[in-house]
């Protein structure tokens, strides 16, 4: 229990067994695309320098064979430069090609990390309240990543293995066939090994990476809430939870290593046994004359060079298998679609939006979390075009899931929205919430300055900011400090007391210029002083325009041109504060509770 | 190379066990050396023709193959042993990083990113443990196989042999001075890397507002340009890292040519067999793998002493929190005398010459406009944090003289920004004591009137709350803070600004609750609700971080000061009432 214990719980498992996925590779090398020029030049330079490597021992056999035989000194110091040219030669290509892939697959990484990015920027609000910031986090950040490998280290690379090991088995079959089908006689067993050794590491590497993700998403979790651990002096059980989890991917590392431990000195063994092979079928040649010792030698010298693309190879696999499971990772964020579509309503190319009025209309609407546990019941309401409306109601009434709606962040299942007469599911997304500014119950701050989080980058008039700081008295706390507005506010300005983040982020809504200003609980943990300064500042300034206030604090919205009392979901009265105080309904009976009755409970 | 010493120290509880894994490298090279020997003589004998006149072939074949066997041995017994250690290592590291991270008080938190500490855990012990295991690993084999692969040049020809060493200084300069820019290249793109890290976390974190304010292009755009930050990083580093292998390569072929070349002439002269060239050059094949694995070992090892660094920031910080052995009663009177605290970095203090008394049972109210001082006193009692000046008596016992566990025990708060864990709400409420009956947890949510949302919740009690809390209304999880509070029955609650998400009537509920458990218990609540103050029996009203006034709340109201504007402003909309 305690922090991390629904860690693990929305984590969608992708399976890594999936080996070489046609698909999704033919989508990866889709990114390739744009880069086909430089990967082709790529490919050049790969193939220049892996003739130029191949022709090297050739080189080596000729000094051999030809110049030491044949006491040519000169002939061997010409061999000599022939060496070094081609050894520089390769030198420059491999340089190159490096440089240029590298070049390739940074651009790749970046470009998929900005759309899934970008993507994820489109997903509806109810998708987060499932997926974990820490997971999502690691898809943008680790599994890209390893695509990365994929393109610099992976993709072009195998090509070059690929014909490499072509070049060296032809060179092979040509200087001595069956000196070549000795060789390739290890092949199979190699292969062999290779695959027993993934279907062995690929179960141990799951298991290693499930509980590094639930070590970290722990960890996360733990940090952001350290307050709420020492206070309740959970140090001691969150250690140990902890060092379960530890010991546990430590154990499971371990065993990793073992296999690792066993394969790469049995790909040495197999190699030893090549070289045996090949020593014992040349022995017969050698003493009939029918093979030269530079021969051998070469031959030799190719052999390893032979064990080493097929070693490569295999390790490129390991590197494809990985990018293949991150990438589905990655592809399944981006397939995600937005679950609210954008409609054409205001959109750029779209159908003209109508002219702002922050006019607002529900008809039955009704609205669900999850399932049939309605939240909202058969809602309907009219905000007209310049009005004040409050919105009141006991906690869990569902006040905020109506700003929610509002904002388009939620689908709902019954009814309809008109937001300034047009269907709300007729609206692009983005225009429709430009026309509002909503203070949130729950305030977010970035890490930043007052004024870039009252700011936040939006095209603003000079001084809005100012302005709007202004209004909401947080000027006056600003001057206080030496910066000013500029302050720093630390990480969800941590570094603010509860009121000042309140009084940020009620800045910030008043700092644009919206239809409707929604504002749900933005004075809540602000002093009755300055709540009154700033009723009395945006009073003026909410002329003209329409605004939705949810507040428990009745006297805070008595004013309100329409008040709208929400009972579990349901529209129970409504209407201005002394019609309802004459019904004697449920407002009525909120009323009463806040009024002060003389000093009876005094001197308790 | 402080941090190195220090990765070593560490080490130190895995003694024996890096003691015969290095035996084993000893072993692995010892056998592994002696194969380029006997392929040299099995093809001398081979030339010498009329048969095989030392040994029979199969003799070499069969030590060809012993030898690789038992290299492949001793290699699995290092490799498991040595990178076993590592591990463990790794997650000793781990372990003492988040006992660390437990210790330190809320001052180390509040100017630091949740990235950066992660990021620290992650990535830098795995740099630590890669310098641990596989580094040290490398280096020692590295160390064992060049000297040995030079020992049997030597004794095969030290004319050859010289040529080779001319060249090593220059090849190992090269790859110090290569690895040195790569590691600094690596720590750059690194950090920029953790920069993009903190980005997309905070845009995740903040998405309602990015998304309500229509901030994704702009998220977008600053995000992008992030990345080709990020990327012109990584082009250094990868233009570093392309010169390094082809580099080695090339100067590896150098040596080659030269021995090829003295060699070819020496073989001419007939002082050298072919046989004896063969093995030469084959040893010197050897060698290239330890200078390939010297450049990587060193980059490792300053990539892990970096990463050490970065950790002995947060291991070796000091936590100015000390604890004592005392214990306070059961009912402890808490007096507060000369409080004084400044936040660091900020010009004023945010609390100056503080002082009251709460009587065991008495229930205290704190008032005062926004960013006065409120939640630092309550920081300060329930010590997040130490006060600079002043102190704060339990039963005459300093705070600071008591045992963490103790004081914990007695003092219990709900702070202002209610976090709750992604677990079941029983969970969260149960959190300051899992082993609390039912019956307890009932009884805190009646108290704090989260009983009355339960039956709204789709599975009651064990519905999983969501990140922070996000799936519960802003008073459910208020009062859910409130009751977790409530469960450990500590005989001092402290309630942080606690009814400001809470309507009228359930705070009217809670109220009535609460002074039933004011009865039993001290309560320190702080509110901007003065409806609450004239529940309590004190009242202390701040004001910039000064006690300006203090009283019941009749007396304040009487006093005409800012308790009584405060008051004014309240009841007078309240009041204007009457009229209708
Ligand atoms: N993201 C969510 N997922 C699932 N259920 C939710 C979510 N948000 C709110 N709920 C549930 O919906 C109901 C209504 O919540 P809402 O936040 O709209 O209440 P509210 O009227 O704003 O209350 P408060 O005054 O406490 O803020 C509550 O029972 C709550 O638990
Ligand atoms: N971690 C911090 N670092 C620097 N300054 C801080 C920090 N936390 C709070 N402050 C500042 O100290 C002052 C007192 O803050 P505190 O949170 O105690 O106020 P408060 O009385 O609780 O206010 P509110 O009613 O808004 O919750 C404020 O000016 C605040 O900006
Ligand atoms: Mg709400
Ligand atoms: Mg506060």
């Amino acid at each position: 229990m305690g922090p991390g214990g629904g860690g693990g719980r929305a984590h969608r498992g992708v399976d890594p067994d999936r080996g070489l996925d046609l698909r999704l590779l033919r989508r990866l090398t889709g990114y390739l695309r744009p880069h086909w020029k430089g990967a082709l030049v790529a490919l050049v330079m790969i193939l220049g320098a892996a003739g130029l490597e191949t022709a090297v021992p050739l080189v080596t056999r000729h000094a051999i064979d030809v110049n030491v035989a044949g006491r040519d000194l000169d002939g061997l110091l010409r061999s000599l430069m022939l060496f070094l040219g081609l050894s520089t030669g390769a030198f420059l290509l491999r340089c190159g090609q490096q440089v240029l892939t590298g070049w390739i697959g940074q651009s790749i990484v970046l470009e998929l990390r900005g759309r899934v990015f970008e993507r994820v920027l489109r997903l509806h609000v109810g998708w987060f309240d499932r997926h974990p910031v820490g997971q999502v986090m690691s898809r943008v950040t680790n599994d890209v990543e390893s695509l990365n490998e994929l393109f610099t280290g992976g993709l072009i690379l195998i090509f070059q293995d690929i014909l490499l090991l072509g070049a060296i088995s032809g060179v092979l079959l040509w200087m001595d066939w069956r000196l070549a089908l000795v060789l390739f006689a290890v092949v199979p067993l190699i292969f062999l090994a290779t695959f027993q050794f993934k279907r062995l590491t690929r179960a141990a590497f799951r298991r290693v990476r499930a509980l590094v993700g639930e070590l970290t998403g722990f960890l996360q979790e733990t940090i952001t809430g350290m307050q709420v651990v020492q206070l309740f002096r959970r140090e001691a059980a969150t250690r140990q939870r902890f060092a379960r989890m530890n010991d546990e991917l430590m154990r499971e590392n371990v065993r990793t290593i073992f296999y690792f431990a066993v394969f790469f000195p049995l790909m040495e063994l197999l190699g030893s046994v090549a070289t045996a092979a090949i020593l014992w079928a040349a022995a017969g040649r050698l003493l009939d004359h029918t093979l030269s010792f530079g021969a051998l030698v070469a031959f030799l010298a190719y052999a390893d060079r032979f064990f080493r693309p097929i070693r490569d190879l295999a390790e490129k696999y390991n590197i494809l298998q990985s990018a293949m499971a991150a990438s589905e990772r990655v592809f399944e964020l981006l397939d995600e679609q937005p679950a609210l579509p954008s409609g054409p309503v205001g959109a750029q190319g779209g159908m003209e939006a109508p002219p702002r009025r922050g006019e607002v209309e529900f008809e039955n609407v009704s609205f669900a979390y999850e399932g049939e546990s309605w939240v909202l019941q058969d809602l309907s309401f009219h905000l007209k075009a310049g009005q004040s409306n409050a919105l009141v109601g006991w906690t869990g009434a569902g006040k905020s899931s109506v700003a929610a709606l509002l904002l388009r962040q939620y689908e709902f299942q019954r009814g309809r929205i008109l937001v300034d007469g047009v269907d709300i599911r007729q609206w692009d997304v983005q225009a429709l919430r430009s026309r509002m500014a909503i203070v949130l119950q729950d305030v977010f701050l970035f890490s930043g300055s007052m004024a870039q989080n009252i700011h936040l980058g939006r095209s603003l008039p000079e001084g809005a900011v100012e302005a709007a700081a202004q209004r909401t008295g947080l000027d006056r706390l600003a001057r206080q400090r030496e910066g000013g507005l500029d302050e720093a506010v630390g990480e969800r300005g941590q570094l603010l007391s509860g009121g000042q983040r309140q009084l940020v982020s009620f800045s910030r809504a008043l700092a644009g210029d919206p239809a409707l200003l929604i504002l749900d609980e933005a004075t809540s943990s602000v002093d009755s002083l300055s709540e009154e300064l700033i009723q009395q500042a945006i009073e003026e300034l909410m002329r003209g325009r329409s605004s939705l206030v949810i507040a428990h604090r009745l006297s805070t919205i008595r004013k309100a041109d329409q008040i709208l009392v929400l009972h579990q979901g349901r529209l129970v009265e409504s209407g201005r504060h002394e019609e309802l105080l004459v019904k004697r309904g449920v407002y009525h009976r909120l009323w009463q509770l806040e009024q002060p009755v003389g000093g009876g409970r005094l001197g308790h | 190379m402080k941090q190195l010493h220090e990765i070593l120290r560490l080490m130190g509880r895995y003694r024996s066990r890096m003691l015969s894994g290095a035996f084993f490298v000893l072993v692995t090279n010892s056998i592994l050396i002696f194969g380029p020997r006997i392929l040299g003589q099995a093809i001398d004998d081979l030339r010498d023709g009329d048969g095989l006149v030392r040994h029979p072939l199969g003799w070499y074949l069969g030590w060809l193959l012993a030898i690789s066997v038992g290299q492949g041995l001793a290699r699995f017994a290092m490799r498991r042993i040595l990178i076993g250690a590592s591990r463990r290592v790794e997650r000793d590291l781990r372990a003492s990083y988040l006992e660390r991270l437990l210790e330190l008080p809320r001052s180390f938190f509040a100017g630091r990113y949740t990235g950066d500490i992660m990021s620290r855990a992650t990535q830098d012990i795995e740099n630590v443990r890669m310098a641990a295991g596989p580094a040290l690993m490398y280096s020692l084999d590295t160390l064992l196989l060049s000297g040995y692969a030079l020992t049997m040049m030597l004794w095969i020809h030290p004319a050859l042999t010289a040529i080779v060493l001319g060249l090593l200084p220059l090849i190992s300069g090269l790859v110090w001075w290569l690895s040195h820019h790569i590691h600094l290249a690596t720590m750059d793109a690194q950090r920029c890397f953790g920069r993009v890290s903190t980005f997309v976390q905070e845009a995740l974190s903040g998405m309602r507002v990015v998304q309500a304010y229509v901030r994704e292009e702009e998220q977008a755009h600053r995000f992008r340009g992030h990345l080709a930050e990020y990327r012109s990083l990584q082009m250094r580093l990868v233009a570093l890292q392309s010169a390094f292998r082809p580099l080695l390569g090339l100067l590896f072929a150098l040596g080659q040519g030269l021995v090829l070349w003295q060699g070819g002439r020496l073989i001419v002269e007939g002082r050298l067999s072919l046989g004896d060239y063969v093995a030469f050059s084959t040893y010197l094949t050897l060698l290239s793998w330890p200078m390939v694995a010297t450049g990587w070992s060193l980059s490792l090892l300053q990539r892990g002493s970096a990463g050490m660094r970065r950790l002995n920031e947060i291991l070796l910080a000091a936590s100015d929190l000390t604890w004592g052995p005392e214990r306070a009663g059961s009912h402890p009177r808490l007096v507060v005398e000369k409080l004084g605290f400044t936040y660091a970095d900020a010009d004023a203090p945010a609390l100056q010459d503080i002082s009251f008394t709460v009587e065991p049972g008495q229930a205290l109210g704190i008032v005062g406009p926004t960013g006065c001082g409120k939640s630092t006193l309550l920081r300060l009692l329930s010590r997040q944090s130490d006060a600079l000046e002043g102190r704060v008596l339990l039963d005459g016992k300093d705070l600071r003289q008591l045992e963490a566990d103790a004081l914990r025990g007695v003092m219990s708060l709900a702070p202002q920004e209610a976090f709750l864990f992604s677990a079941t709400l029983a969970e969260n409420v149960r959190y300051g004591r899992p082993d609390a009956p039912d019956a307890d947890l009932e009884r805190a949510a009646e108290d704090s009137r989260l009983a009355q949302d339960l039956p709204q919740l789709p599975q009651g009690w064990e519905t999983v709350v969501g990140e922070r809390g996000v799936t519960l209304s802003g008073g459910q999880k208020q009062r859910a803070t409130i009751a977790r509070a409530l469960v450990p029955e500590a005989p001092i609650l402290l309630l942080d600004d606690a009814l400001s998400a809470i309507d009228t009537r359930t705070e009217e509920a809670l109220i009535q609750r609460l002074r039933q458990v004011m009865g039993r218990r001290s309560v320190l609540i702080s509110s901007h609700r003065l409806s609450v103050m004239r529940e309590v029996d004190w009242i202390i009203v701040l004001d910039q971080g000064r006690l300006v006034e203090q009283g019941t709340h009749a007396q304040l109201v009487k006093q005409g000061g800012l308790y009584a504007e405060l008051w004014r402003r309240q009841e007078l909309r309240s009041s204007l009432e009457e009229a209708f």
